[in-house]
Order: C-alpha cells, then structure tokens, then sequence
C-alpha cells in the first residue's frame, strides 16, 4: 500500500466523518443580530395619494408602502418579528404584536394586504402625536421592538407653529425609524364618499389651511375664515419628519424601492444582538470539502513529475 | 423556487473540475504499458468515478451555500370549526369589568379593563381548541379585519393580546362590524361549523334593517352565533328581568340579547363574569358538527441543505468503495 494511497483514503474518511457530523445538527451559540419590528402605517387620507411607484404604474403611498414592506419582510431572515399597526387621528392602534415572518407568513401578509384607509376611525392625521403615541404604545410591547413609522408627514388640521405637539416620554427609550413615503411635489388628495367610491379630489376650500385654535381666534374675533393655502395639496414632507426623528432619536428613510429598506432595516441600529443557537452545518461541509479536494490533489503533482520525467526514462 | 442562503459559497464551485482533470489513481508497476490494449471499460469506469467526484464536490458546495426552497402554498386539510372573533374595540370596553371597579375615570393600567378580560378569556378559549380555525374582527366605529382564518397559535395569540396594550377607539358600531364579519363567510366554502364570537358589553343599538340583514346572514351563511357578554359595573346584566323602557335607557344589551335569542337561529350568550363560561363556550363548540376542512396554506421556507449533504455523502461512499476497490499490485 502506497503512502499517497493511505493519505487518500484517509483524507475521504475524514470527508465522510465531517459530512456525517452534519447530521447531528451541529450548533453553536453565536451573537448574532436579530430583529423585531413594529411597523405602523399611517391609513389617513393622504396616503391615498398616488405620487409613487413607477411612472407607468403609479399607485397610492399606502399601497406603494405595504408592497414594499411585504417584499422586505420577505427578503428578512426567519426569526424576525413583525406586528402591526395603524396610524390615524392622533394615535397608533396595535393589531397584531410581533410574530416570526417564516413561520407566519401568510396570515402577516394578509394582515398588511388588508391594511386600509376605510379601517380608519378619525379623520385628522396628527402625525406628530401618533408618532409620540407609537413610541408610547411600543414602551408595553414586550421584546422592545424597533418602531417602524411610516407616513408621508401630512399634518391635517395643520399644527399651530407656536405650541408644536411635544414627546413627553423618554427620548431613545424607543428605537426606530420614520420611512417618509410621498412625492417631492404638492399633489391634490383623492376624496372618497360614505360608501368608498372615489369622489374627486380635496378642494382648497374644504381643508383647514391653519391650525384650530388660530382659525376659532379668527373666527371669535369675526374674521373671514382662511380658505386658500396648500393645505389641500399633499407631498412628502421630509424636512418635517427629519426634524421628528431627531427630536426623538428615531432615524429617518426614504421609501424608495426594497433594497435600501432592507439595509436600513438590517441596520445596526435597529438591529437586536441577540445570542442565537446558529446551525454551523456549512463549517463541516466545508471541512469535508477541504479533505475531499485534498484526497483528489494527494499525489497528483508527483504524477504530472512522473509523466514528465517519463521521456527521459525512456 | 430555490434559493441559497449563503449564495457566496456558491464561488467555490469551480473546485469541481478538480476531479475531472486530476490523475491521483494509484499506479502499478507494470513493465511495458505500451503493450496493453486500450481497455474501454476501464476508461468508462474511470470517467464515471470522476464524474461522481465532481457531482460529491458539488452537493457539498450546494449544502455549503444553505439550498433552500422558498415557501409555498399548499393545500391542506383540518378539522374542527371556523370562528371569526368579532371584538368589540369600542371606548365602552375601557371601563372596568362588572363590580371591579367603579371609579368613573381610572388611570388606564391601573386597572383591569372588560376589553382585556374578554381577550384574557379569548386567548384560554383559542389555547383549548388548537384544532379550531380562528379570524378576527374589531369594531369601533369602522369594522377592522385583523386576522385570516388560521389554525397558528402563534398569531391568534398575537392578534388576541395586541389589543389589551392600549386603549380601545372611540365609537361603536355593532351592526356593521357584525355584518362585515359574517360576510367574511361569502364566496368561502361550508366545511362545518362557522361561529361568529361576538365579544362584546353590548352597549349598542340595531336598527330594523340591520336587524333584518344580520338575521338572513346569520341565516345564509349557516353561522352559529356566540356572545360573550361583559357586564358594565352598572348594568343588570343579559338576564335580570327588567321592562323594556328601563333596559333602553340603562341596559341597551338587553335588547340587543333579546333580538339574538328571538330570531330563531342557533346563538347563545355567555356571560364573562361567570367562571364556567370558557368552560360551557368550549364544550359548546365541542357539540357543533364538524367536517374537515380544505385551506390553503404557505410552507414556509424549507431548507434542504441537509439532503446536499447526504447526497454527497452517499457518493463518497461510493468513491470510498471504489478507492478501497483498486489494485495495489499485481497478485
């Protein structure tokens, strides 16, 4: 029995050894980021705005927000968490606390899909205090999940510059991030009647173009109410909702397409380390790789020096 | 639909060729080579065995790289009955539970409010019957489908405990939430017993019409209807006999009782405060017939690094074989 012959048979038992181990399931318990998620969305009328997705294919920012999310999700890990929740008025509603993606996929998806202006149960959008509220509501949800809020940052009735809403609660308690979803430019937001079916769009003469305690002063001292402005007009109000995860040390994204959502998602920030029992299969795969390559190469060059040298032999 | 999760792992497949090109074959001496035959046979087996080398290398780079196949739908079958959970998220299910509490206005999560005991008890009811389908429905002012039909404990629970965090929404509106959850029936299959869980204090009125369509629904779509009433700390209750004009003013449940109760279809009430009630609302849907169940559901995720590597394993066992196999020298 030749040397090169021992080595390689020995090198494929150790191959052999190494894949069988693969069967044990080999763990380890590793750090690892994991994530959770509550992802609140804000159903007031401007989301209704269909100012993104494609040119050919414009569609509402609540529906362009939940495709996206949807599409993310999927892209997630299993053993991410995600809940959900709704934005209108002046405060957040949970609807379902964070449950693993993989696992329950389907009925999440269908959660998300069902989201809906109609759903709605107030028709102001305080943005400012619902974000306030969710960092609140997010306090009682056990795993400190990362608030996700998204929203176009639409203020209707518009905020009274001189008493701006204000957090009370503790700044950074929370983490998370405002996804701003909207045009840069003022579009006119669809209208809807009682029973659902579109109805025109918002006229300048139907919103309130100030806030209301300054248009009741108005009102008390016998002014004639404001009745233009471009209050009924909507954008993404970035600067606004910049501003916002500042004060309250959220971060702040752009809506633009899966990839980047994925990213800021995954982000550190956002992220849970969390030591995780991790599946270290491949780790033996690739030594029973490493011993299989090396059982082929054993003996191989001093064929090619043979088969070289063979002529002069000759 | 595959995928890896380590797609990366997938640059080391060119180590493959190896096998191919390389010549490790034990060599005998043999005194004039040139004199034997070419031997088909030999050759064949010779590329087979490199080509099982290749194929192994490639199984454990595949194992390597994590393959998986992305989840997908399947249909499938249970048994046990449907419910749609219809919960009242109204302002009135913030108050305090019977005689818990009679502080007009307490500071929310001081107490414990009829909302989360009627979710508390949800929850037990859900936990007991793991073979049951549960959706779930709130109303306020506008009905909120939450949850699909789903037999994943995971999320009933998910979706049952989300709404004891915080406080309910303002307004009521029974009769649409009902109605919105009994059409949720429309269009789907009858496979057995359908049950509409009402969760509810009741403090709510039904106009003629909206009595008239919940009964034809109730009626079409062949739902059982449950009640599991909360007493308001002030309120008589579904079965203190009080006159008409007092259970309007004071006890709108009442009235709201008597309308289910006098329709002629299938309903009960159970009421919270009692402590056998779970146990009576479960052995209650034990009685319903039953017949099984066709859904569709999604498989999640499937990883199917573990058969790469069987695979690979299995070759090897083969090439060992073989390897064990060859003439070390001329007998």
């Amino acid at each position: 029995m030749t040397q090169h012959y021992r080595t390689q048979l020995l090198l494929l038992l150790m191959a052999g050894l190494a894949l069988g181990a693969t069967f044990t399931e080999p763990t380890l318990e590793l750090e690892r980021p994991t994530y959770r998620y509550v992802f609140v969305f804000d159903i007031t009328g401007s989301m209704n705005v269909q100012d993104v997705g494609t040119t050919t294919q414009p569609m509402s920012r609540l529906e362009y927000a939940k495709q996206m999310t949807l599409q993310t999700l999927k892209r997630m890990p299993c053993g991410t968490e995600a809940g959900l929740a709704l934005f209108t008025g002046h405060r957040a509603f949970l609807m379902i606390t964070p449950v693993e993606i993989c696992a329950n996929y389907r009925e999440l998806s269908v959660v998300l899909s069902n989201i809906d202006w109609r759903m709605t149960w107030e028709a102001r959008s305080e943005v400012a205090k619902g974000l306030f509220k969710s960092l609140e509501l997010l306090t009682s949800v056990a795993g400190a999940p990362r608030l996700v809020f998204v929203t176009d940052g639409h203020e209707a009735p518009p905020l009274n510059p001189d008493v701006p809403p204000q957090f009370r609660g503790e700044v950074g308690a929370v983490n998370g991030v405002i996804v701003g979803v909207g045009g840069a430019k003022l579009v006119p937001i669809p209208k809807f009647d009682k029973t659902g079916a579109p109805a025109g769009f918002w006229q300048a003469d139907e919103v309130m173009h100030i806030d209301t305690f300054n248009a009741e002063r108005i009102e008390r001292d016998g002014g004639a109410p404001i009745t233009s402005g471009t209050e009924h007009l909507s954008s993404l109000r970035e600067t606004y909702l910049e501003n916002l995860a500042a004060d309250t040390a959220l971060g702040y994204h752009h809506l633009v397409g899966t990839g980047a959502f994925e990213e800021e998602l995954k982000s550190a920030e956002l992220a849970l380390p969390k030591v995780v029992t991790t599946d270290i299969r491949a780790w033996f795969g690739l030594l029973a790789l490493g011993a299989f390559v090396a059982s082929l190469l054993v003996g191989s060059r001093d064929k090619l020096r043979l088969a070289n040298r063979s002529p002069d032999r000759r | 639909m595959y995928g890896f999760v380590d797609p990366l792992a997938l640059l080391l497949l060119p180590l493959a060729v190896i096998p191919l090109v390389a010549r490790n074959q034990s060599t005998v001496a043999y005194s004039s080579l040139a004199m034997l035959p070419p031997d088909r046979g030999s050759d064949i087996i010779d590329w087979a065995l490199r080509v099982l080398a290749a194929l192994s290398l490639i199984a454990i780079i595949v194992g390597i790289a994590g393959l998986f196949r992305s989840e997908q739908s399947v249909p499938r079958i249970g048994q046990g009955a449907q419910t749609v959970i219809l919960i009242d998220s109204s302002g009135s299910m913030d108050t305090g539970f019977a005689d818990a509490n009679k502080a007009r206005v307490a500071k929310w999560g001081t107490y414990i409010s009829k909302g989360q005991i009627a979710r508390q008890l949800l929850a037990q009811f859900a936990e007991q019957r793991p073979q049951d389908m549960f959706a779930l429905f709130l109303f306020s002012g506008n009905p909120i489908p939450v949850l699909p039909l789903t037999a994943k404990q995971d999320v009933i629970q998910a979706a049952i405990s989300a709404g004891t965090i915080e406080r309910g929404l303002a307004s009521t509106d029974l009769g649409t939430g009902l109605i919105r959850s009994l059409n949720f029936f429309e269009g789907k299959p009858f496979t057995g017993s359908r049950i509409v869980m009402l969760v509810s204090d009741g403090a709510a009125q039904l106009t003629i019409p909206v009595q008239d369509q919940i009964r034809n629904l109730l009626e079409k779509h062949r739902v059982t209807l449950y009640w599991i009433y909360l007493r308001s700390w002030n309120s008589p209750g579904l079965f203190k006999t009080i006159d008409v004009e007092t259970a309007k003013q004071t006890a709108p449940e009442q009235l709201v009782h008597k309308f289910f109760a006098e329709m002629g279809l299938p309903y009960r009430a159970f009421s919270a405060e009692n402590p056998k009630s779970l146990q009576e609302a479960i052995a209650a849907v034990d009685q319903l017939q039953n017949l099984p169940i066709r859904y569709m559901d999604i498989v999640p995720k499937q990883d199917l690094s573990g058969r790469c590597f069987a695979v690979a394993l299995m070759l090897l066992a083969a090439l060992t074989a073989a390897k064990l196999s060859e003439l070390q020298r001329w007998h």
